[in-house]
């Protein structure tokens, strides 16, 4: 009895013995790999996480995180394959997709064609009441001859269509069972981080997945977190509250950049700013005018306050990282009495008044200030307006405006950057022809830019293009609107990017 | 008692009527459009024509009204624009955050007001006296939102002894309820300082100090219990403006209330979430103003409700 009552004891030491080595196995692997939680500073909080319903771009900011696109671009905006492997254009209408095999969504189920045609065929259906249908209206059909290749057949050729393709494919059978209300409160995907809680008004968690195809992400815990007021932002980067912060007030730069403990990154995302001109206005509408306007603009000193120190002065409607940028066109160096020349050729010699429409936000208000300054050297009496977004587009769609100074956001393609603005069947309702530009010559050039699929070509077309528009003068570019990142030093391998801003967070490595 | 609140409780139906409806008619009359604002940036004029129908902005204003009062009357607080999600279940979600904030704002601004305005009568014109009149005086002249930043400047920044932002323990709500409750505790203060002084000379007062009570007694039972009167009434005013305090302290602090979702509804135009956050804000208002109508009869025994 005694025996067996001994060998018991013995068998509950080594029971504990066990239990207590693999504790100790456990603390020392759990320190050894420390969990890495990297918090992001967002101005904007997230709405609906359904790729398909929401192009705001805080939502999309999350988005690019949790769901896998079939391309997304690079810097320069070339076209870069995400879950595609590869891509052709067998013929002018029409867009063959090859994806990776071994995809997962972070169920576990791979991803294969019949998701990306369900991820696009929800969105362009008006019925499913997507308010991002308008790019998809071209598709005829989207075809899915196997499980790894997707054909898009388009009703008409669009050599831009592809910049289109970044919508993050959902889960067909995810979303069948649950229903589209529950994706967008509960959001799979295949992208490199699986979504954790959303806490209304306070952060979105995630956290790396593990099967992700492109290599599990370094950051284990992603945290978005909201913090509206940009003061606080800064405070909260600085208190290390924060890892990443992409809106630094340029005035915070060189201060951000003595502490050790940061990385300062200028970034220029795709923004410019300009004067939209209604071409159809009496006074305005004589091209004359508009170059006399273009000259008495300081663009270096423009895209200073409009920026900061470094950003270069705008002379083209198109971002000047992007492929078709062409930079020899005419310009307009600052020149007072150039100015007056061409407006006494006119007919203003003694200058005239004009309404100047304001967007507000951003320095714009201060640049409304220096333009008007400036427009009154040659005797042109600009009242500046302020208005809301709302109000703006409102006047731009019924073209009461003379001359309104805003921004246009992320433009990729050259076509998106011209054919809706410039083109003379995008005249409103129709398009954004806001200026009601009608110029035979560039309709032709936008309409090849459209048809052609090859980047050489395009490029040729989109340089003689910008030429007409930098001559003619219909939106006269004000200033580049540029924006500066800042984030923990111990992140590494991080580059910010003006479209996908925090998408290359999958790819950040840690400092040893 | 009974009666007096239910009749109360009815009165307050036609405030909240005339309340929404003005509201709902000046969302119409300040320009902006939803339906352009959610688009997103390459919708043409008529694409946006289409999300406005799909959103039912189209119709006249006083059926896009009706259709929310019967709503509300439902227990539909309606579809908020940008979410896509009921806008009731949002504001209770954020509710507890927004009450827990204005309740310790308040109680700390009693807590100090009530001992400090006291100790400001009773010496008056003394160095306490002087420099609380001073300090409150630049409590009461501060905006909010400079408040709120200086103090995460010093006591987040630079002392590190409190977060800049976010809710969860008790030292997250330090810092906002400080914010929020700085022109409430200077107002109070002075109120208080003023009132006591009134008391201190009424003839009941004297007729305590002549019956010999101790001048604590004299204090406590006879001159504060009526200055407290006009504190409550205070009190009760302040609950209901902090919640619109808290609007801009949510956002400076970036805490998770009601007050930053009204403000962001605002800023987005999103029609259904803001008026559920004015009905709602309404309705506390109201609420606040009856309970603290309540309690003055629990401070004075003259006032009863038949």
């Amino acid at each position: 009895m005694q025996s067996v009552a001994k060998r018991e004891g013995g068998v509950h030491r080594g029971v504990r013995a066990i239990a207590v080595l693999g504790i100790l196995c456990t603390l020392v692997l759990g320190l050894a790999h420390a969990q890495e939680r990297v918090v992001v500073a967002v101005q904007y909080e997230a709405n609906v996480l359904d790729p398909r319903m929401d192009e705001s771009f805080a939502t999309r900011n999350v988005l690019e995180l949790i769901y896998a696109p079939l391309v997304v671009w690079n810097e320069n905006y070339e076209i870069v394959p995400i879950v595609a492997r590869s891509f052709e254009a067998p013929d002018d209408t029409t867009f063959v997709f090859h994806l990776r095999e071994g995809v997962l969504f972070h169920d576990g189920v791979e991803l294969t064609s019949e998701d990306v045609k369900y991820t696009y065929d929800t969105m362009r259906d008006p019925d499913f009441g997507s308010p991002r249908i308008g790019p998809y209206r071209i598709i005829e059909s989207i075809d899915t001859p196997d499980r790894y290749t997707v054909v898009f057949n388009l009703l008409e050729p669009n050599a831009a269509f592809l910049t289109n393709l970044h919508t993050g494919i959902v889960p067909k059978h995810y979303v069948e069972e649950h229903g589209a209300e529950f994706l967008g409160r509960n959001p799979l995907g295949a992208g490199g981080f699986v979504f954790v809680e959303q806490r209304a008004g306070e952060e979105v968690r995630l956290r790396a997945f593990d099967d992700y195809f492109e290599g599990r992400p370094a950051i284990d815990e992603l945290v978005l977190r909201f913090i509206p007021d940009r003061v606080t932002r800064t405070i909260e980067l600085e208190l290390g509250g924060a890892d990443v912060m992409t809106d630094v007030d340029p005035q915070d730069q060189s201060r951000l950049q003595n502490i050790a403990s940061l990385t300062v990154q200028p970034y220029y995302p795709a923004a410019y700013c300009f004067l939209a001109v209604n071409v159809e206005h009496d006074i305005v509408g004589d091209v004359r005018v508009r170059r006399a306007m273009a000259h008495l603009l300081p663009l270096e000193d423009l895209a200073i306050v409009g920026s900061f120190e470094g950003v270069p002065p705008a002379y083209v409607p198109m971002p000047f990282e992007s492929w078709a940028f062409e930079p020899n066109v005419p310009r307009y160096e600052y020149d007072v009495e150039a100015a007056r020349a061409l407006l006494a050729d006119a007919g203003y010699a003694e200058g005239f008044e004009i309404e100047m429409v304001q967007l507000q936000g951003g320095p714009r208000a201060q640049i409304a200030q220096i333009i008007q300054q400036s427009f009154s050297q040659a005797g042109i009496d600009a009242r500046i307006t302020p208005v809301q977004a709302a109000t703006g587009f409102q006047r731009l769609d019924a073209g009461e405006f003379a001359i309104q100074l805003w921004c246009r956001g992320v433009l990729v393609d050259p076509d998106r950057a011209t054919y809706p603005l410039f083109h003379s069947d995008q005249i409103p309702p129709l398009g954004q022809n806001w200026v009601r530009y009608v110029n035979p010559a560039l309709d032709e050039l936008l309409s090849e830019g459209r048809r052609v699929a090859d980047q050489e070509a395009r490029r040729v077309l989109y340089s003689e293009a910008l030429n007409i528009l930098a001559t003619d003068l219909p939106y006269i570019p004000v200033y580049y609107q540029a924006q500066i990142a800042a984030n923990s030093a111990r992140i590494e391998n991080y580059r910010f990017d003006p479209s996908f801003l925090y998408r290359n967070l999958i790819y950040a490595t840690f400092r040893e | 008692m009974l009666r007096y609140v239910f009749g109360r409780l009815v009165q307050m139906v036609p405030t909240l009527f005339g309340v929404t409806f003005l509201v709902f008619m000046l969302i119409f009359i300040v320009p902006g459009d939803p339906a352009r604002l959610i688009a997103p940036e390459g919708a043409s004029a008529a694409e946006v024509e289409r999300l406005r129908v799909s959103m039912g902005l189209d119709r006249p204003v006083l059926v896009q009204y009706w259709d929310w009062v019967t709503g509300v009357l439902r227990g539909d607080w309606g579809m908020s624009l940008y979410r896509r999600a009921p806008v009731l279940p949002q504001l209770i979600e954020r509710l507890p955050a927004t009450l827990e904030l204005v309740i310790v704002s308040v109680a700390l601004s009693v807590l100090v007001s009530i001992p400090l305005g006291v100790a400001s009568a009773l010496k008056r014109n003394s160095f306490v006296d002087n420099s609380t009149r001073v300090v409150t005086l630049f409590g009461l002249a501060m905006p909010n939102f400079w408040v709120g930043i200086m103090l995460i400047l010093v006591f987040a920044y630079y002392l590190r002894w409190f977060p800049a932002t976010g809710r969860g323990s008790w030292q997250h709500l330090v810092l906002p309820a400080l914010t929020l409750g700085t022109s409430m505790m200077a107002e109070m203060t002075r109120i208080m300082r003023s009132t006591m002084l009134e008391v201190t000379h009424a003839d009941y007062v004297r007729t305590a100090r002549a019956k010999g009570l101790r001048e604590l007694t004299v204090v406590y039972k006879h001159a504060l219990r009526n200055a407290l009167i006009a504190v409550t009434t205070v009190i009760g005013l302040q609950l209901g403006a902090r919640l619109g305090g808290a609007v801009v302290v949510e956002q400076v602090f970036a805490y998770p209330g009601i007050g930053r979702l009204a403000y962001q509804s605002m800023v987005q135009q999103d029609i259904p979430l803001m008026m559920g956050a004015l009905l709602l804000f309404a309705l506390l208002f109201m609420i606040i103003n009856l309970v603290v109508d309540l309690v003055y009869s629990l401070i004075d025994p003259r006032i009863t409700y038949g």
